[in-house]
């Protein structure tokens, strides 16, 4: 199935016996095929606004369409036997075994055995269960595997929606950083429109495509990707909900791709001996790297240059810091930091060189 | 464990039950080799004048068996019959009381109330309205509704409230929810709410011996007019080990109903 948008439009929510709304009117466009992350200080009505798209809350008005159908017109049951629900104490059934448990939701939807069996065998294999678990009773596995079975249970029936209230919350960190990656590289190939809700910075960073904040009451300060919000924060309660670490979340999510790159010491091996110490002062650094064809060979200090007749003659020295475009702004860091040459070479496939990363170029991309 | 806890006997291992099986098996061994050995020995001409055990009634009088099996049927519909009621007016009870939380309260006023009126009164007060045996099944059954009542509203109350919400979050509806995740989940305390009642009414059963039925209770009735503590004896013997052996038994369906609740996680 394809991957649909949602449309939250003047959703609010009052719950009886209270003045004051916990959803104000919500104006929220949440995109197809990525995932979207609710995030904001408690009493800020993310779990409500969740919890009102598979209609366990019914809003008190507005609207709300998943690709572009009002939920209201189909009955609750079949609405939410659509939409994927995953919540963080997993919620599986006790006395059903993992197979049953994966299986819940093709059993409402009365599929055949076969068919059934053969889509809980692929999901366990999706969300990385071995086969033996299948017949096992979920007090038997550990909390990570829990919630992979509780993931799998919510793509059971291939909806297009999914829904996680805090998924990762009550586990321990290490399992939290699996679960994850596991979850994005799942999204990789799933695609499916994922609307999550955390109390934790760090993980809106790392899995949204896009960050909803919300403050008390359900109003939506700033719903924007992770780098703009960390780049451009809306207003001063973005600015202080994100912390002050601001610029090195950052650094996690900009890769050296994103860098302008500066050209970098170094020099053709075509150039003459005097050209590679006109380089060297200019650059004003003690060594210089050496390129053939477009391809970094090493590099070598100014005192090698002294009995040089040509530069293709030089010894090279191979030892460098170096990176991939991919690596993330906070890798290249890592790396310039413990290097004594202070920049970090660029390299593609291991060898074409692309560039130089200094500290001063990550500094004026943050800014 | 109080007669009116509504938590499951889980807190006993494995282990030891087996100690507490393997005690009264050898128990009853040893019993019957010194039954047996008596027995033998049986000469009515040698007889203690005034024994706890007439044995020779026990084992040579002809008509013994038939009665004692008489009793012990009659002893069993007065248990069962009354259960069987008991169990479906405290479902009904329950599903109003999970509909309408306000009658929690009122259901449990009256069903305490019930629990409190000594039952020697009850039989006699019933005894005036219906039939012998009608009376019996009305004021035992009425005994069961407490105890039921409590552990069957306890169990639903029990099921996680996430467990609920994941339920309703895949598209159950409230039938089938109740169905197939809720009375599952809360068969332990329910199974416990039942054997509770049970033993309680078997015990309770022998009281109806004042209207004319009582079971084995009668016998032991009949052991107090005429002094002969022999009947005494044997009803209270047998009675106990009727409970003890419908509470196995009930043990033991219970266990069989949900195999997932004995699975611990692996270390």
């Amino acid at each position: 199935m394809t991957a649909v948008a949602i449309d939250l439009r003047g959703v609010t929510k009052t719950f009886p016996g209270s003045t004051a709304p916990a959803v104000a009117p919500l104006d929220l466009s949440i995109e197809e095929g990525a995932i979207t992350v609710l995030i904001g200080p408690s009493g800020c009505g993310k779990t409500t606004t969740l919890r009102m798209i598979n209609r366990l809350i019914e809003p008190t008005d507005g609207t709300i369409a998943i690709g572009g159908t009002d939920i209201r017109e189909q009955s609750v049951t079949e609405l939410r036997r659509g939409i994927g629900y995953v919540i963080q104490q997993v919620g599986l059934f006790p006395h059903r075994t993992i197979a049953q448990n994966i299986g819940a939701v093709p059993r409402l939807l009365r599929w055949d055995k076969a068919r059934t069996t053969d889509r809980v065998r692929e999901l366990a294999e999706l969300v990385g269960l071995e086969p033996n678990m299948l017949e096992r009773y979920p007090s038997e596995l550990s909390g990570g595997q829990q919630q992979r079975v509780g993931v799998a249970r919510a793509l059971a029936a291939d909806p297009p929606v999914l829904l996680m209230d805090e998924p990762f919350g009550a586990v321990d960190p290490i399992v939290r950083g699996r679960l994850q990656r596991e979850l994005l590289d799942l999204q990789e190939r799933v695609r499916k429109t994922i609307v999550l809700v955390t109390h934790d910075i760090d993980e809106a960073i790392t899995l949204g495509d896009k960050v909803a904040i919300l403050n008390v009451g359900g109003v939506l300060e700033q719903h924007a990707a992770p780098d703009d919000l960390l780049a451009n924060p809306a207003n001063e309660f973005v600015e202080s909900f994100l912390g002050a670490e601001r610029s090195l979340r950052r650094l996690t999510l900009s890769t050296v791709a994103d860098l302008v790159l500066s050209p970098g010491p170094v020099i053709d091996i075509t150039a003459s001996v005097t050209e590679a110490r006109a380089a060297l002062e200019a650059h004003g650094t003690e060594w210089l790297g050496l390129i053939s064809n477009g391809n970094f060979t090493g590099w070598a200090w100014g005192s090698d240059l002294d009995d040089a007749v040509d530069l293709a003659s030089i010894e090279v020295r191979r030892t460098v810091a170096t990176i991939t475009p991919q690596s993330t702004l906070r890798e290249a860091l890592e790396l310039i930091l413990n290097a004594r040459s202070e920049v970090a070479i660029v390299l593609e496939d291991d060898h074409r060189y692309l560039g130089a990363v200094t500290i001063e170029s990550i500094r004026r991309t943050l800014a | 464990m109080t007669a009116l806890s509504p938590v499951p006997a889980t807190g006993r291992s494995a282990a030891t039950r087996w100690v507490v099986r393997g005690v009264v098996a050898v128990a009853l061994v040893a019993f019957a080799i010194w039954a047996k050995s008596r027995i033998d020995g049986l000469d009515t001409s040698t007889q203690a004048t005034n024994p706890i055990i007439r044995w020779e009634w026990l084992f040579l009088r002809e008509r013994t068996p038939d009665e004692l099996r008489e009793m012990t049927i009659q002893h069993l519909q007065l248990t069962v019959i009354p259960m069987a009621i008991g169990i479906t007016i405290a479902t009904g009870l329950t599903l109003v009381a999970r509909k309408l939380r306000w009658s929690l309260t009122p259901i449990t006023v009256v069903t305490s109330f019930l629990y409190t009126i000594p039952s020697f009164a009850l039989f006699g007060i019933l005894r005036t309205l219906t039939t012998n045996f009608q009376a019996a099944v009305i004021a035992l059954t009425s005994y069961s509704l407490l105890v039921l009542v409590r552990n069957f509203v306890a169990g639903l109350d029990g099921v996680p409230g996430h467990v609920l919400d994941a339920a309703d979050g895949l598209g159950m509806g409230p039938l089938r929810r109740l169905i197939t995740v809720e009375i599952p989940l809360a068969l332990p305390v329910i199974f416990t709410g039942i054997r509770v009642a049970t033993v309680t009414i078997v015990g309770l059963v022998a009281v109806s011996s004042i209207i004319q039925l009582g079971g084995l209770g009668s016998l032991i009735f009949e052991g107090y007019k005429v002094l002969f503590s022999t009947k005494i004896v044997v009803g209270t013997v047998l009675s106990i080990l009727l409970a003890t052996l419908l509470d196995l038994l009930l043990d033991w369906v219970g266990r069989l109903l949900t195999p997932w609740a004995r699975r611990k996680a692996e270390p």
